[in-house]
């Protein structure tokens, strides 16, 4: 193989690099918009302190999560450390999901400050993850 | 002097099958549909490929239904992943005009 030769392959390796990554990019819609759903869920579970309030929250959470999982599902490309990436991601929130719903309802019901903060917190697990693919989408490295 | 073309993956160094590669690479799994519009080949002429990066134990296939359809998924192995780092290195190494020397004997036996 001659120098040029490998140069040509280098620089195909890299092109292909360049139009794969951004395919992941829609990971980072994923995670924001997973994000932003457990911030309302979290906001009106804990605001309204009730069973309709609960019931009205999930009514609209459920399904968008759903969605969320068949729009993920049906992606033809996973970004680069797609697993490791959700786990974590799920992982945490389901954490801090736990925490806030069993914490406030005992100590906190009704308390905007317990429930706002822990709402926000409970938006960033994976809306970091959805960052962290998004990043690597626009890397070329 | 040992020139860095022997360290050239002989499965990798088809031109179809660096380019299936490298794409595989740059994510944690693609499509076969997908994959075959990046690398711009027929789906038999794909397959073919994928075949041997599968008997090399490269790339993983596996299927998965999505409504009526079934879709075929390719992964880069751990092992693939591996080959195609040190395939690109001794690319790298040519491209520089790099060459080793060759390890003495001493060296061979520790």
């Amino acid at each position: 193989m001659r120098r040029e030769d490998a140069w040509d392959a280098l620089e195909q390796a890299q092109d292909m690099n360049e139009k794969v990554r951004p395919m992941g990019g829609w990971y980072a819609f994923y995670g924001i918009a997973f994000g932003m759903t457990s911030l309302g869920l979290v906001l009106t579970l804990g605001i309204t302190n009730s069973a309709a309030g609960a019931l009205v929250a999930s009514m609209v959470a459920v399904p968008i999560i759903c969605l969320l999982s068949v729009y993920a599902a049906r992606q033809p490309v996973k970004p680069l450390g797609y697993g490791p990436l959700h786990v974590w991601g799920i992982a945490v929130w389901g954490v801090i999901y736990g925490v806030a719903l069993f914490v406030g309802m005992y100590l906190f019901p009704g308390d905007l400050l317990w429930w706002a903060p822990m709402a926000v917190l409970s938006a960033l697990p994976t809306t970091i993850t959805g960052l962290i693919a998004l990043r690597r989408s626009r890397s070329t490295k | 002097m040992t020139h860095p073309r022997v360290r050239l993956d002989e499965v990798i160094h088809s031109p179809v099958r660096f380019s299936v590669v490298a794409a595989l690479a740059s994510a944690a799994t693609i499509e076969f549909r997908v994959l075959r519009d990046l690398v711009e080949v027929s789906d038999s002429v794909l397959s073919k490929q994928i075949a041997t990066l599968e008997e090399a134990e490269y790339v993983a296939v596996s299927k998965f239904r999505v409504g009526r359809r079934t879709r075929t998924s390719l992964t880069l192995t751990s092992q693939g992943r591996k080959a195609f780092d040190q395939h690109v290195r001794a690319l790298r190494d040519i491209a520089d005009g790099v060459t080793f020397p060759l390890p003495t004997d001493d060296q061979e036996n520790g």
